[in-house]
């Protein structure tokens, strides 16, 4: 009798077990799909952010830009154009020279309780269509 | 003691009690195990699906790797009429959002009978989002990609586009659509009674293959460049259409390749065929004496000629062959390096008869007039050349003025890098390499193609020295560029009419030359097709090859040369 209520309480604990594993796995399948789908998203706005500068940077709408404010640009003289050890650094490279540090732990508090607020008002990127 | 009445009444019982789970232990195991993949493949049906995963179009990158043409992954909306309750009151809703006309998204949701409907392709995405925050039933999102082209209308004959589908259509995105639609993958997919997704880690997963990246010769400031001054050049001089190829005179390389008129292919439905076509490729026409080079490189090339040998140009007027020829303003007795430079029609007749019809047809063919290029555009036409059984006899005085023959401005492209590398004929060509974007590999790289010696290395130099005197002294003093030495050589063609007379008020002005002339670096052609007055090669062609070469130079970070 004894055995038989002990075999009963093995197979009990493990028909729990194998039930807890079968709800765990379908939890973290929704996490997984919902990370997953978030991935996507930020790779979809990088995406559009990038073409959003390739676009920015695009000669052709820095022309039409221009023309549309009348605004005349002609090419530098010979004299004007620093030699490239003079110049400005580009921004990555300045940047990059910055010390790198963690923000204070008030800012990261006031970050996350500013988050809070934030909920639902995301930017969203959208590929730029310019009008001409 | 039960009695008997009891004992009858739990017999029964327990046999009804038996015939139950009899019952239901015969339908478990007709469920469980005689008939399991019935209700197996019912239940996967309701919650498992299989989700096609499209794959994101490769991208056009010009020879930096800056990106001519791309593809983003947008939303588009569908729904399903028969699960959609209020559709009044949805189209209400949706219509602000997907802007689209209430009475439109009503009468699509309307259809009862169908289990499908576009409501809108291709949403902002801040539209997307909200619509799927409204979890509205009967409605569902997907995504679908779409082309965008960030530099607008540059390079746009070139590159062409892609339709809604992400389909080649035109231009290089029909011709590399292999390379770069990539290969859809999917997955199953489990669904809970809310639709939404659970993963499905325990099943197969074929993720989708990207298109890979297309990598073209052009480079994007070097076209902007070429468009540039092509729209100036086209809007002063009022042409009914224009074009421009830059080229790397000894790889055969295209930097730049500009038509107009042109177009914006992010909007390509609202354009004309006109718009689209790529001149450069697939319009022949008579040269007129741009063709005067390859004359003078055959002469020279057979040795009929000595570039001191003097010429009499009968002060403007000739007749010859039953015809009468003339020249755009009289000359006299000229050397043959001045009959070239000053453009005397008369002068190249009487060089070409010196040289004969067959000599003369063998070298045009050898500069690979009359067959295409062979360049990796689509559309590229041959042109016209007849060989001397079908000359008339006229046909010897014309051909070397460049009439009765027809070419595109990729052949003149080739013929004048001839020229400036010395005597090699190079294949022009604009596809550079085809890279894997997930991995950076190498897939496919081309290379510049030789395709035969066509004149000497002395030839050459000495044709180097007759054009850049005919850019100095001659017709294309406006393709002057201060700081370095040109060459090149004008042209003015009367068009044909439709009647088979040469037109009076038509004309193909062009230019064909390189810079600097003594190591050349660029070779450019300008195409203005029917300018208006005055319509001079010289007046309006030179002029866009000079501000090209002038910036182009500069932007390649050569030195002036004075």
């Amino acid at each position: 009798m004894k055995n038989f209520f002990a075999g009963l309480l093995i197979a009990t604990v493990l028909a729990l077990g194998y039930v807890q594993q079968r709800v765990w796995l379908i939890t973290l399948g929704y996490r997984v799909e919902s990370l997953s789908s978030a991935r996507d998203d930020l790779l979809d706005q990088y995406r559009v952010l990038n073409y959003n500068v390739l676009t920015l940077q695009s000669p052709v709408i820095l022309d039409e830009r221009l023309a549309k404010r009348d605004v005349q640009l002609t090419p530098p003289k010979a004299i004007e154009i620093l030699p490239p050890r003079l110049g400005a650094h580009p921004p990555g490279r300045i940047l990059s020279a910055l010390p790198q540090s963690e923000p204070s732990w008030w800012k990261q508090a006031l970050r996350q309780g500013t988050q809070w607020f934030e909920d639902g008002r995301q930017a969203v990127a959208e590929p730029a269509r310019e009008e001409r | 003691m039960l009695t008997a009445a009891q004992r009858t009444r739990l017999a029964l019982a327990i046999m009804v009690f038996l015939m139950i789970a009899a019952a239901l232990w015969g339908r478990l195991l007709w469920l469980q195990v005689l008939r399991p993949d019935h209700w197996v493949d019912i239940a996967r049906r309701q919650h498992v699906q299989v989700l096609e995963l499209p794959p994101l179009r490769g991208s056009i990158l010009d020879r930096n790797r800056k990106p001519l043409a791309l593809s983003l992954r947008l939303t588009s909306v569908f729904a399903d009429p028969r699960h959609i309750k209020d559709a009044g009151s949805l189209a209400r809703r949706l219509s602000p959002l997907l802007n689209r006309p209430e009475a439109k998204l009503l009468a699509e949701l309307s259809r009862k009978k169908r289990g499908f409907v576009w409501l809108a392709r291709k949403v902002p995405n801040q539209a997307a989002g909200r619509i799927r925050s409204m979890r509205l039933p009967g409605v569902h999102l997907v995504m679908e990609t779409q082309r965008f082209y960030p530099h607008g209308y540059l390079a746009s004959q070139v590159i062409g586009f892609a339709g809604m589908d992400s389909q080649g259509l035109e231009g290089l995105e029909m011709t590399c659509d292999r390379a770069l639609k990539g290969e859809p993958g999917w997955r199953w997919l489990s669904r809970d009674a809310r639709r939404r997704g659970i993963g499905a880690w325990e099943t197969a997963t074929v993720p989708p293959r990207d298109g890979l990246e297309v990598v073209l010769t052009l480079d994007t400031t070097i076209q902007y460049i070429a468009e540039r001054a092509l729209e100036e050049g086209y809007e002063k001089c009022r042409a009914k259409a224009a074009c421009i190829v830059v080229s790397d005179p000894s790889t055969g390389e295209i930097l730049a390749l500009a038509n107009r008129p042109s177009y914006d292919p992010n909007r390509f439905s609202r354009v004309t065929p006109d718009q689209r076509r790529n001149r450069a490729v697939t319009d022949t026409f008579e040269p007129g004496s741009v063709f005067k080079v390859v004359t003078a490189a055959v002469a020279l090339g057979t040795g009929a000629v000595k570039p001191g040998d003097t010429f009499d140009c009968e002060n403007g007027s000739y007749a010859v062959a039953g015809r009468i020829l003339h020249d755009h303003q009289p000359h006299g007795v000229l050397a043959f390096r001045d009959v070239i430079a000053q453009s005397s029609n008369i002068g190249v007749a009487k060089v070409a008869m010196k040289v004969g019809a067959d000599p003369l047809y063998r070298g045009i063919r050898a500069f690979g007039f009359g067959e295409p290029t062979g360049v990796d555009l689509p559309g590229e036409v041959g042109g016209t050349l007849r060989p001397p059984s079908q000359w008339s006899k006229p046909t010897i005085t014309t051909i070397p003025m460049g009439h009765e023959v027809a070419v595109n401005a990729l052949q003149l492209t080739q013929m004048i890098s001839v020229v400036a590398n010395g005597g090699f004929l190079v294949r022009p060509w604009i596809v550079r390499e085809i890279r894997d974007p997930a991995t950076g590999a190498l897939v496919k790289s081309f290379r510049p193609k030789r395709v035969r010696r066509v004149i000497t290395p002395e030839t050459a130099a000495e044709l180097q020295r007759i054009l850049a005197r005919a850019v100095e002294i001659g017709t294309g003093k406006q393709a002057q560029v201060a700081g370095f030495q040109a060459a090149g050589k004008t042209g003015t063609a009367q068009k044909l009419e439709p009647n088979g007379q040469y037109s009076h008020s038509q004309f193909m002005a062009s230019f064909v030359g390189f810079i600097p002339a003594g190591r050349p670096v660029l070779s450019i052609v300008v195409i203005m097709d029917e300018p208006k007055f005055p319509y001079y090669g010289g007046v309006v062609a030179a002029p866009v090859f000079k501000r090209v070469a002038a910036d182009t130079l500069a932007y390649l970070g050569y030195q002036s040369e004075t």
